[in-house]
């Protein structure tokens, strides 16, 4: 088998890198051994929320440009541009680049019928199923409106369901209160209420998906409007679990109009339905452009001399070679797979690069738990996950001399060490970003 | 130790019900233990699309709490039957934990400790099993040779006697489903091996697979019919071993590969693409009357437990055959839901299963569904008689020879 | 004489402080029992379980016996949360050898009296047909039954047991002061930790069963009462690896010994000598190399399985010195501080083990009686503890309930034939038939049911109570689910509720740290992108402490 573009990884930054290499017309397999941290999403895009816990950017666009120049090693930076160049350009550079990066994923999503809404230019505040709030760039469109600005001053219920243990309307509308009263952002008025959904009474344990796919059949839905439009009265706001697993936006608009509210979706924990539905979009939009996704294929080995010549994928018992023109590594985390404790090292899985700590210490012969805080939350997060590859300014993976180990071999999203996508809150722009550039760069080699 | 010493401990294992784990089941432990409980997999298993979650706490549950347990793995009866086996949720799983492996686990555990709470409606095939070494009662030879001239005649095709060599190169496995319930099927495979010229031997006396053993917790059975299997091809030495069922593909493929035995296993459509190749194939096709619209379903236990790539070589002989328009299902590789013996453990929600496949097969503008499994074929056909589509369903291998011959 | 004065104040709510609680208040005594965080949280909480019959203390005769008399005790009235447990001692070489089968004949006739197998020799084979992942290397092989015991759940009842009495029993109430008069102890003085108040609680005789904190409350009452401090740590795995448990010399040694404990295996245990404070005491990185090094040679593929976290306790020791902490005795002593230091009115235990806790509680109680002209049997070793009533039936309970029968299973298994009242609490509520807690099985009616009746107060106790977040995945799913239940229960403020969510993500991040590797580091990615990178842990106190 082959092709002139192998990705490896089909999460975010995967997809998105097979997707700019597909459209210079180059043949390009992505491949996917099961799934990482992408599915599992909320369903915001974050770009950057925090510079420290308690230093919260105004603007992604902001954020980018403050880390592109003070701190080398993140991504976001290292885009901008080598070693040498100057922190005012690199600043200038890599916003440039998440700007089009960022453009291009929400082109891409809305022709595979996912609307994205947001800006760069402004960070906006979001919930979720605990009331608890974090900032964030982009979102779902099912989900935008329900940031917290939109919230201040209005009316707003948080609707659930009895017997659905992820999500408790009652303890999320508290716990919302006293969030935007710590932030100074009220409501006019928060309110809860469970909901009547047909098939669901006196059920116990529900998951989302069984919500989500009640809300995909329109007698169904037309039903839950008329109870929701009885339960909720005259809220501005309503928001809802879920909004759908195949229509959500449909949904929504539907429940809008028997309601009068604006309804909306909240960011959720896994398992995640927003979460699933963004891979299918960036899925979608990658096949769109020609691109082959092969899930069930693992790669286990691969084949280098001092370019990468193949690698070796297992499907199902059948192992055998697949060769490209260029790769690009999108593996992920530790969640992903890309990266993994052996022997109490952190190591990378496929082909073995060298990988460092944030500030760039060598970590072949340090003791994981060396990484670790003794605090659980961190201020800055754990090293641990702040390590990965090293990559140069066009996203090839280097090792210590800063030398590429494969002039063939790209890298993008979490696999790359310099940043924390948990604390910084910056993950899916990380991966979008470094994606684009990832793909458009294997793609310019061929 | 004396010999009772050795039963009064086996006897306080049993009251403690305590069952071992054996060093072959470490492997999958520790795949299964992988499990990060994240619940992604709840989404795609095809029983919680009928079954409410508070009925069937699902793959998630048998791995991060219910494969843990093994005293008191008995408890997990009410849970552990409604699995198909059907691996998408190993699919998705960022860490492909092998849930039906755990469930055959527990299955056999199960078996062992607690006998009485194995499904009444396993018994009858497990009588069939123990008797006849076969999942049903087989039909003396003259009768079952004129039941299948009489199902080869329906379908236009002709009868060819088998072929029973001592030096052949290849076996054609049936299965139970085609020796005795689908006769079609094996003589259709007989017809197109003939057409490809295939060194092929058929082998009377072969039983089962010993998949619905498996299913069924009976692991020492399924560990005789293994090595009864391991017998007879070492006898016949023959290289590879063909099936036309996914189930059988599947199983004899395990038991080869724990045996590092040295014959291959394959359906035979890897047989024709991977051993024939797909050029030669197409040349054994003359002009065909008739042109015909076809889509494809895939079973679990080739695309899933075999790999994705026999889907792939399903979907490329369909494409390039004559007259014969390929149209993809939506979503080809659903489970059909009459795997994991839930077509017996529990028809209406098995047949519940299958409801959205058939809309599928109905939205595709296919005449025809064919699907290389005897199980998925039966499950497929029932429901769209029932549903009195207009749509008909065949076995990969009979449409095939239909198109060989053209019938 | 007071008319709020306590007969006797009992400190410390582990096993031997709620025993002493349980026997003073069925004895009649007017007891409160106080314990500074939460029941078994001590010493009791990071054990085996092990109630052993006493085939370490060979030395000891006078040990076995009690140790034996008290198992039978124990499978009488804490019926429910004691199992058995097969064990193969794995013999790995000559030395080991000699020092094993010399005993075998001693121990058989106390394996009798409590229904247990007798020692029996195996050879590698017949060893590896009982326990397939035993080495094949291994010489030879003993085999004995030993019972086992839920130690968490054994704290709670005795406390449950005490206040069914007409005890008052508060945990998160922690005694910051000996109130002493000349040479007597009147009473002490508490903090409750939950609401910051302080007051004094006034009582005839002080019991000190603090465990390794007995010399912090005698040092409150003037009193130097030094411990040997021994520190021991164990490793839990994810899910049963042996059908049964193993024992083998350790690298050093020492004994390791690898149990299966309900759906989890714990391998231990470590021996050092501690001399500062005992709150401090960790898991080392050497301690879990250790262990694992040492059953490596019995159990080969133990390296490989997944550990989930690591627990630590401190043994409070008679303080016996220049012995090893193996041949150091594990009997108790019960020091009447009147007698040895001319202080009336305080009482204090020194060493002990689980096993015994219950003659311990009674060799104390006999004191405190006799000391205040109180003349009341000990029932303790016949009145059932609070679910060993009655019988349990978990099929029928399954049916009658419409739950499933592996949940059902669960919950009896914490509390007995007390299951029903667990359940029924669905009928009125089926949405609290849902699981909260996938890996333990653990519904919101068990959660609920323990806030109410169990002296639950935060996510940590009911991890105690009813295993919530002690599987594999350690609380990261069931965590924000189970935050509505507790704010509801509890009243909470969802500040308060937070900060519970985050003082538990605490606590498991002690047993989580040294030995993240394999699928538990990925454990940790989804841990930390849920609650720092969706709800935004990390930050959130930054925006409490403005206002």
């Amino acid at each position: 088998m082959r092709a002139d573009v192998l990705v490896i990884g089909a999460g975010a930054a995967g997809l998105t890198a097979a997707r700019k290499a597909a459209e210079k017309g180059l043949s390009v397999l992505v491949v996917e051994k099961g799934s990482g941290a992408t599915i599992q999403s909320s369903g915001v895009i974050d770009v950057v929320g925090y510079l420290l816990p308690d230093c919260m950017f105004a603007s992604a666009s902001q954020g980018v440009r403050t880390l592109a120049s003070v701190y080398r090693r993140h991504p976001y930076s290292i885009i901008g541009g080598g070693w040498e160049t100057e922190p005012e350009v690199r600043a200038q550079r890599s916003e440039k680049l998440v700007r089009e990066a960022l453009r291009d994923f929400v082109d891409a999503m809305r022709s595979a019928g996912v609307g994205v809404l947001g800006s760069l230019d402004e960070n906006i505040l979001v919930t979720n199923f605990v009331g608890t709030f974090k900032p964030t760039c982009f979102c779902l469109s099912t989900i935008y409106n329900g940031n917290l600005k939109n919230l201040e001053g209005s009316s707003v219920v948080f609707v659930g369901v009895k017997g659905f243990p992820k999500y408790d309307p009652k303890f999320c509308a508290d716990s919302f209160r006293h969030t935007t009263s710590c932030l100074r952002t009220e409501p006019k008025s928060v309110d809860h209420a469970y909901l009547d959904i047909p098939g669901l009474e006196g059920r116990s344990d529900i998951l989302q998906v069984e919500i989500a796919r009640r809300m995909d059949d329109p007698e169904t839905l037309r039903r839950i409007g008329e109870n929701l439009k009885r339960t909720v009265g005259t809220a501005e706001y309503i928001a809802l679990p879920t909004a759908g697993f195949v229509s959500p936006e449909e949904n929504i608009r539907t429940l809008e109009e028997v309601t009068g509210a604006t309804v909306f979706e909240l960011p959720s924990f896994p398992p995640s339905v927003p979460g699933y539905r963004l891979v299918k979009g960036l899925e979608k939009a990658s096949q769109s452009a020609g691109v082959s996704v092969r899930r069930g294929y693992k790669v286990v080995a691969a084949n280098c001399d001092d370019t990468v010549k193949s690698v070796r994928v297992e499907v199902g018992r059948k192992t055998f070679e697949i060769e490209a023109d260029t790769f690009v590594l999108a593996t992920g985390g530790f969640l992903g797979g890309g990266l993994r404790e052996e022997g109490d090292f952190l190591r990378e899985s496929i082909f073995k690069l060298p990988v460092y700590s944030g500030d760039g210490a060598n970590l072949e012969e340090t003791y994981l738990v060396r990484l670790l805080s003794q605090e659980v939350f961190p201020d800055c997060g754990h090293e641990l996950f702040s390590s990965g590859i090293r990559v140069n300014e066009n996203l090839q993976p280097v090792s210590d001399g800063g030398e590429p180990v494969y002039s063939n071999l790209y890298a993008a999203g979490s696999i790359i060490s310099g940043y924390n996508y948990m604390t910084e809150k910056s993950g899916m722009g990380v991966a979008l970003t470094t994606g684009y550039l990832a793909g458009l760069n294997a793609a310019s080699q061929v | 130790m004396p010999e009772k010493e050795m039963k009064h401990i086996e006897g306080i294992l049993k009251e403690e019900d305590i069952t071992l784990i054996e060093p072959d089941e470490e492997e999958a432990y520790r795949k299964i233990e992988a499990c990060q409980n994240c619940g992604l997999c709840l989404a795609f298993c095809p029983i919680l699309e009928v079954l409410p979650h508070e009925s069937y706490s699902g793959p998630r549950s048998i791995t991060s709490e219910l494969s843990r347990t093994v005293r008191e793995f008995w408890k997990a009866k009410d849970v552990v039957y409604y699995c198909t086996l059907c691996g998408r949720c190993q699919e998705i799983c960022s860490k492909n934990v092998p849930v039906p492996r755990a469930v055959t686990l527990i299955r056999a555990k199960l078996f062992k400790q607690r006998r009485d709470l194995v499904p009444k409606s396993f018994e009858t095939m497990l009588e069939s099993l123990h008797e006849h070494g076969l999942a049903f009662e087989p039909a003396a030879e003259d009768e079952r040779v004129e039941r299948a001239k009489g199902r080869l005649e329906m379908l236009g095709l002709p009868y060819v006697p088998d072929r029973v060599e001592s030096n052949a190169e290849v076996l054609y496995f049936p299965g139970c489903q085609a020796d005795i319930l689908l006769p079609e099927i094996r003589e259709s495979a007989k017809l197109v091996l003939e057409k490809l010229g295939a060194d092929y031997t058929l082998l009377p006396g072969l039983k089962c697979c010993g998949l619905p053993s498996v299913l069924m917790g009976d692991s020492e059975m399924a560990d005789e019919l293994e090595k009864d299997f391991l017998e007879k091809v070492k006898n016949l030495g023959v290289k590879t071993v063909v099936t036309t069922c996914a189930g059988c593909t599947a199983t004899l493929e395990g038991i080869r590969q724990r045996n590092d035995a040295d014959f291959m296993v394959k359906h035979v459509i890897e047989y024709i693409v991977e051993d024939v190749g797909k050029e030669k194939f197409r040349e054994l096709f003359g002009d065909h009357p008739g042109r015909v619209t076809v889509t494809l379903h895939a079973p679990c236990h080739l695309d899933r437990h075999v790999g994705k790539y026999t889907t792939d070589y399903a979907e490329e002989i369909l494409e390039m055959l004559p007259g014969v328009e390929f149209r993809r299902l939506e979503d080809p590789e659903r489970c059909c839901g009459a795997g994991g013996l839930l077509n017996l453990y529990n028809p209406r929600v098995s047949k519940a299963i299958v409801r959205k496949e058939i809309e599928d097969i109905q939205r595709s503008g296919a005449q025809t569904v064919v699907t290389p499994c005897p199980l998925c074929l039966v499950q497929i056909d029932q429901a769209l008689f029932k549903k009195k589509a207009k749509q008909e369903a065949l076995d990969y291998t009979v449409f095939l020879a239909k198109r060989l011959y053209g019938a | 004489m007071r008319e709020d004065e306590y007969d006797v104040i009992v400190i410390g709510g582990g096993s031997s402080g709620a025993g002493t609680a349980r026997d003073c208040a069925m004895r009649g005594l007017k007891t409160i029992l106080l314990e500074r965080n939460d029941f078994g949280s001590g010493t009791a909480g990071a054990c085996a379980g092990m109630i052993s019959g006493g085939v370490k203390y060979l030395n000891e005769p006078e040990m076995v016996a009690m140790c034996t008399q008290e198992v039978v005790y124990l499978q009488r009235i804490a019926k429910h949360i004691v199992f058995r447990l097969p064990i193969i001692t794995a013999i790995v070489n000559e030395i080991d050898l000699k020092a094993r089968t010399s005993s075998k004949t001693d121990y058989s006739q106390y394996t009798a009296q409590r229904g247990a197998s007798p020692i029996m020799l195996l050879s590698t084979e017949e060893a590896r047909k009982i326990e397939p992942k035993l080495s094949d290397k291994i010489l030879l092989a003993a085999y004995l039954d030993e019972m086992f015991i839920d130690p968490f759940r054994l704290c709670l009842l005795n406390a449950l047991s005490a206040k069914n009495h007409g005890a008052d029993v508060r945990n998160y109430t922690e005694v910051i002061d000996v109130i002493r008069e000349g040479d007597r102890v009147k009473g002490v003085r508490v903090r409750d930790k939950r609401t910051g108040t302080v007051e004094e609680i006034r009582g005839k005789i002080v019991a000190n069963c603090a465990g390794p904190w007995v010399p912090r409350i005698s040092k409150m009452a003037g009193i130097n009462q030094p411990l040997r401090l021994n520190k021991g740590s164990h490793i839990v795995f994810d899910r049963r690896i042996t059908g049964v448990g193993v024992v083998c010399r350790a690298l050093d040694g020492r004994s390791a010994y690898l149990f299966p404990h309900f759906d989890t295996t714990i391998l231990g245990t470590t021996a050092w000598d501690i001399f500062g404070n005992p709150d401090d005491a960790e898991t080392s990185y050497d301690d879990v190399e250790y262990l694992i090094s040492s059953m490596e040679v019995a159990v080969p593929s133990i390296r490989e399985a997944r550990i989930i976290r690591t627990m630590c306790g401190v043994r409070p020791m008679i303080p016996e010195w220049w012995v090893s902490e193996d041949d150091a005795t594990r009997n108790f002593r019960l020091v009447d501080h009147e007698e040895r230091d001319g202080v009336s009115g305080l009482v204090s235990f020194e060493g002990g083990k689980l096993v015994i806790y219950r003659i311990m509680a009674e060799k104390m109680t006999d004191l405190i009686c006799q000391k205040l002209g109180v003349d009341a049997e000990c029932r303790t070793h016949i009145e059932p503890l609070p679910g060993a009533e009655g019988e349990i039936d978990i099929e029928r309970w399954a049916e009658e309930y419409n739950m499933p029968t592996h949940t059902v299973g669960r919950i009896a298994s914490r509390h007995g034939s007390n299951t029903p009242e667990v359940l029924k609490l669905t009928r009125e509520n089926p949405e609290y038939r849902s699981t909260l807690c996938v890996c333990e099985s653990v519904t919101e009616a068990e959660i609920r049911y323990s806030l109410r009746n169990e002296f639950a107060t935060c996510l940590s106790d009911l991890r105690r109570r009813v295993r919530l977040g002690m599987g594999p995945c350690q609380g990261t799913f069931c965590t924000f689910k189970a935050l509505a239940v507790i704010a509801d229960e509890l009243g909470l403020t969802p500040e308060q509720a937070h900060r519970n969510a985050i003082e538990f993500a605490q606590e498991r991040w002690k047993g989580k740290r040294v030995i993240l590797r394999g699928d538990q580091v990925s454990e940790e990615e989804l841990n930390q992108a849920i609650y720092a990178g969706v709800a935004n842990y990390d930050s959130l106190p930054n925006c409490w402490r403005r206002d």
